[in-house]
């Protein structure tokens, strides 16, 4: 019998020390310049001078993967509670290895190795080449926003 | 052997055996040029033995013992950090000293109600009130600076009596001071003075009130003229925040209080607004603080109702090593957070000033 597999209702799931910490850098010093999800990929860019991150805006395959994570701290959830224009924001810089719960854009589907690129809005899609983020599991069609677990490579 | 003359006049020789000295001689073209030579393998012979000590064969001393560097070390001169240190002094405190388990902290506020009744039996139908409640909410971020250093340098810092720690603490620790006012006058910023939010919440500063005044350059300005516009700024604040008051005034407004008021009071414009008052318990304080930007000027109701200072931790140093040590790393921490409250109808007791 498999062994059942919960949603795990956080972000950062594996890599580094035991319990998923140290999965990468974490940078808490920037404010978010657009709404930003928790589990949505993030790029930082300048915002008339000043250096703010923003949900991924290119779609195609992401170099560097960093992905915001929830108001842990606030009492809130991956669902919860979406960072606003000018809030200062948790975001994650993932190491190779590392294991995340992202949000998928809409009208894809998910099967297991399936390479994730970006879709330009911090949500993933389905790649059509190898690229850095691979899904480790089968969610079939999805709706947008759905959480599916990605490695890092 | 000692011997020989020549233009360089008497010279002192090698100890060498007579065939060897006439050979060398010979092979050298003459006794000079032998002489030359054999001074100068001497002097590398001198110099490759005695280099790890640092001789020079032309210098007396060690590379750089003419110089003395001095224990003392010459600083960049900094500002003062007063303003929160003032409101702490004073006594607008709350100690917060579980602060990790504190996200945010919430001052609730209560409206006006009720009326009263004039009859001869209170058993009248009078009116029945409730007080209107709500609350703001401050975030509790802690403000820390870092830095690392390796074992090594660490190493070469105490030998040579300049702690790298220690050094690098004292700066840190400034840098964690100067946020913790700059948050107390601009409100919570990012480190590029962008205004944020943490989770919806922030911490506005001294400036934000929405209490103002607007002026032209005190520099340009006679006495009577500044005290009149501190007056206007206590009449701002006098009806619903009452006083005692304490007015802080900027680094550039230093010159022109300090300098005569006029022929109508013999002393200095400062002494001449200090005898403003009662206001509550005492006559008006000034303060000049290098905090506040030029031209700003800020009137202060110095009690719990108008603004205190959440003190979680003041700086403190913390350290740890990587695994095998070879690392240490240093942040200095701490969680000091100015609030400024304004009543249910959103009057502050600050009142700020503005250039016109």
């Amino acid at each position: 019998m498999a062994l059942v597999k919960n949603p795990p209702n956080t972000i950062i799931l594996g890599g580094g020390l035991p319990g998923g910490d140290q999965a990468g850098t974490k940078v808490n010093e920037y404010v978010t310049g657009v709404v930003t999800r928790p589990g949505m990929v993030v790029e930082m860019a300048d915002f008339a001078g000043r250096l703010k991150y923003r949900p991924h805006a290119t779609a195609g395959p992401i170099t560097n993967p960093s992905v915001a994570v929830e108001k842990l701290f606030h009492n809130k959830g991956p669902n919860d509670g979406d960072y606003a224009v000018n809030e200062l924001i948790n975001v994650v810089h993932l190491r190779k290895g590392s294991t995340f719960w992202g949000r998928i854009a809409a009208a894809q589907t998910i099967t297991k190795a399936d390479y994730l690129e970006s879709a330009g809005d911090g949500r993933l899609r389905v790649a059509a080449g190898e690229t850095r983020l691979q899904a480790l599991e089968t969610l079939g069609a999805v709706a947008v926003d759905t959480f599916c677990r990605v490695m890092v490579l | 052997m000692y011997g020989g003359n020549s233009v360089y006049g008497t010279k002192v020789f090698r100890d060498v055996p007579p065939e060897a000295l006439v050979a060398g001689i010979a092979a050298c073209g003459g006794l000079d040029r032998y002489y030359e030579f054999c001074v100068n393998q001497e002097r590398d012979r001198f110099r490759a033995v005695n280099s790890p000590y640092g001789f020079r064969a032309n210098a007396l001393f060690p590379d750089n013992a003419n110089e003395v560097i001095e224990g003392a070390v010459t600083g960049v001169g900094r500002k003062r950090l007063d303003i929160v240190e003032d409101f702490i002094n004073a006594g607008l405190v709350t100690n917060l000293p579980n602060w990790w388990a504190v996200p945010s902290l919430r001052r609730m506020r209560t409206g006006e109600g009720g009326t009263a009744h004039r009859s001869m039996i209170p058993d009248s139908r009078g009116e029945r009130f409730v007080l209107t409640r709500e609350g703001v909410s401050w975030p509790i971020f802690c403000t820390w600076a870092n830095f690392s250093f390796d074992i090594r340098s660490l190493a070469m810092g105490q030998r040579l009596g300049t702690p790298l720690d220690v050094s690098h603490t004292q700066e840190a620790t400034y840098r964690v001071n100067e946020a913790i006012v700059d948050q107390a006058v601009n409100g919570l910023t990012d480190d590029q003075g962008t205004p944020m939010t943490i989770d919806g919440l922030g911490a506005p500063g001294l400036l934000s009130s929405t209490t103002t005044l607007s002026y032209a350059d005190w520099t340009t300005l006679t006495g009577a003229e500044i005290l009149g516009i501190v007056q206007d700024a206590i009449e701002l604040l006098r009806i619903t925040h009452p006083g005692p008051y304490r007015l802080y005034v900027p680094g550039n407004y230093t010159k022109i209080l300090t300098s005569d008021y006029g022929a109508a009071y013999p002393r200095t414009i400062i002494e001449r607004i200090q005898q403003l008052g009662p206001y509550g318990t005492r006559n008006l304080e000034i303060r000049i603080s290098d905090s506040l930007p030029n031209h700003r000027v800020v009137l202060v109701q110095m009690d719990p109702q108008s603004i205190d200072v959440v003190i979680g931790q003041q700086p403190v140093p913390v350290s740890w090593q990587d695994g095998p040590g070879w690392n240490t790393y240093w942040v200095v921490l701490s969680c000091v957070i100015f609030r400024m409250f304004s009543n249910i109808n959103g009057k502050y007791g600050v009142a700020v000033g503005n250039l016109a």
